[in-house]
């Protein structure tokens, strides 16, 4: 062999090692395109919601200003009582803390409806504003022969025939906004926005091991915290609570209405090709699930599809996802070896170090 | 003659958009899922698969989880038989129309859901590599244990309660159902019985 025709058997052992090397860096630089794609749509989805939010409180505040200013030229100035509640508490409206006066129920916190359950109905509809169950529920509270329900504040209240006292009482999870009421923005049973988010419960992040991080990462405008099955976004500022997100597995389901904040289009990217908003179906996601939603009248119709706790690629295998679970069609080329496991979680299949358990890659996606 | 063809050309797409819109409707009715979604379940789904009377799929229809069955998924889902649903005591799955009972009705549902293709075989060799005892992620968020009694393959609930896999591997084309003799429940505060009424 000739110092030439070496030269240029070496020349081309470069050339078959360079090529996979500038594979692997396409492939690297398509994963960062789409990752920084992926957090700018998620922002930008974002910008939306709090613009709508803001949108929405402006026209709240413009809605009720001539009733407060109304309220304050009739107010009784003599009223001990209504002083003694404001006096020296800045931002009281109408005796009202900031986050209650709205509600237009007579300022009733959301701990206090609870209080009402076993009083007579007589009783509670002079503390807390009670209506007739909104159009898209009656099928799902029909009133019977015992019993018929009254609606208010996100509970609905059953009331027993016989001794007209409320037998029981029922939370709509996540709000229970009806189109057409005035509600500014989400609350919950336990916390409303307006309320300061308690003291200790600063830790409560969402958990890594649901995958909530993933979709509700931090921001420099909003926290999540998670609290018994919910997802709360909580202003990093103010400490106010803005956004509460349940969860299906905590029973945010079927037969209860999305609240009006959550009118946008939220469905993780991997499932949009199938779940699209059409005239007949809208689609909304909360952590465990993709909700069907009657556009008419913002009703949980169906659940379209179940999500499980996620994997993201660097983490470790969570407890639970040791058995094999790839679909049929996939199982020929996705087998485990002792060098690589594979794994279905949420129409992808993930490439897993069976030494480190960690979760090295997106190898097949079922739904694109 | 160009225009002509123009013309025809779009009244086809028209007529072909209207053509969809109907066909839409119409399978979103029959499966509540998009027609994209039902035709990656395929026509055989978990949902189609099993009888509409059982009390699993009763239970899974009030909870909205049957149009979900119909969906692409794919879910592995143990379905307790009817034998299983009267041996609970009384007042574990409440009324339906009740939103309380239905969270809970939900809750218990979704632990016998995980996500994926999950064979008894999966499950078995899953056991022996973690020496006798697997545990498995449901779509509920919350696990349960798998261990082996013979050939058989036995569930255990965070409560303790067991379930026997007593037939495997009932293939669909969105998943596979195992049927199991017990009904487990959930951890957590979904998992409290019905108390008044």
């Amino acid at each position: 062999m000739t110092g030439a025709e070496r030269r240029i058997e070496r020349g081309n052992v470069h050339v078959q090692r360079a090529e996979p090397m500038q594979a692997r860096n396409v492939e690297r630089r398509q994963m960062r395109v789409d990752r920084v794609q992926g957090i700018q749509n998620r922002v930008f989805d974002r910008g939306r919601v709090n613009d709508q939010r803001m949108a929405d409180r402006a026209v709240l505040h413009d809605q009720f200003r001539p009733e407060r200013l109304t309220r304050i030229g009739t107010r009784d100035w003599d009223n001990r009582d209504r002083w003694d509640r404001g006096s020296g508490r800045a931002g009281f409206i109408d005796g009202c803390p900031p986050g209650l006066w709205m509600k237009d129920n007579g300022c009733l916190p959301p701990g206090q409806a609870k209080k009402l359950f076993g009083r007579s109905i007589g009783d509670a509809e002079r503390i807390a504003a009670l209506n007739e169950v909104p159009f898209g529920f009656r099928s799902f509270y029909p009133d019977t022969s015992d019993y018929y329900y009254r609606y208010g504040d996100g509970y609905m209240y059953r009331v027993d025939r016989s001794s007209d006292l409320i037998s029981a009482l029922l939370p709509l999870i996540g709000g229970g906004y009806v189109p057409g009421m005035a509600f500014p923005s989400a609350y919950s049973n336990s916390y409303a926005p307006g309320y300061t988010f308690p003291m200790g419960f600063n830790d409560p992040y969402v958990p890594d091991y649901y995958g909530f991080n993933s979709f509700y990462p931090d921001t420099q405008y909003n926290d999540y915290r998670y609290l018994n099955g919910n997802v709360y976004g909580v202003d990093p500022y103010s400490g106010l609570i803005e956004d509460v997100i349940p969860t299906y597995a905590y029973g945010y389901g079927v037969g209860q209405v999305l609240p009006a904040s959550y009118g946008y289009y939220n469905v993780p990217y991997q499932y949009r090709s199938m779940y699209y908003d059409t005239a007949d179906n809208n689609y909304w996601y909360a952590p465990g699930a993709i909700y069907q939603v009657d556009p008419s009248n913002q009703l949980i119709t169906s659940v379209a599809s179940l999500l499980a706790p996620g994997l993201s690629i660097g983490q470790q295998l969570p407890l639970g996802y040791d058995v094999y679970n790839v679909p049929y069609d996939y199982r020929q080329t996705y087998y485990d070896t002792p060098d690589a496991w594979y794994r279905y979680n949420n129409g992808n299949i993930y490439q897993v170090d069976p030494t480190t358990r960690l979760v090295t890659a997106i190898v097949a996606s079922l739904l694109t | 003659m160009r225009k002509t063809a123009l013309t025809l050309g779009l009244s086809a797409a028209l007529l072909s958009i209207s053509a969809c819109n109907k066909n839409d409707a119409t399978t979103a009715n029959k499966t509540g899922q998009t027609p994209a979604a039902t035709k990656a379940a395929g026509s055989q789904t978990i949902a189609a698969g099993l009888a509409a009377d059982t009390k699993f799929m009763a239970a899974a229809k009030s909870a909205g989880l049957d149009k979900t069955l119909a969906g692409p998924g794919p879910y592995t889902v143990f379905v307790p038989d009817d034998a299983a649903f009267a041996k609970l005591p009384a007042g574990t799955i409440g009324n339906p129309t009740d939103a309380d009972q239905r969270a809970r009705i939900t809750s218990i549902l979704t632990y016998h859901i995980l996500p994926g293709t999950v064979l008894a075989a999966d499950i078995a060799k899953t056991i022996d590599n973690a020496k006798g005892k697997a545990v498995m992620m449901t779509v509920g968020g919350q696990t349960f244990t798998a261990t082996k009694d013979g050939n058989d393959i036995v569930l255990t609930d965070s409560a303790g309660n067991k379930a026997r896999v007593t037939k495997a591997d009932e293939q669909f084309s969105n998943g596979v159902v195992h049927h199991i003799d017990a009904v487990l429940t959930p951890p957590g505060p979904g998992a409290k019985p019905q108390t008044d009424k």
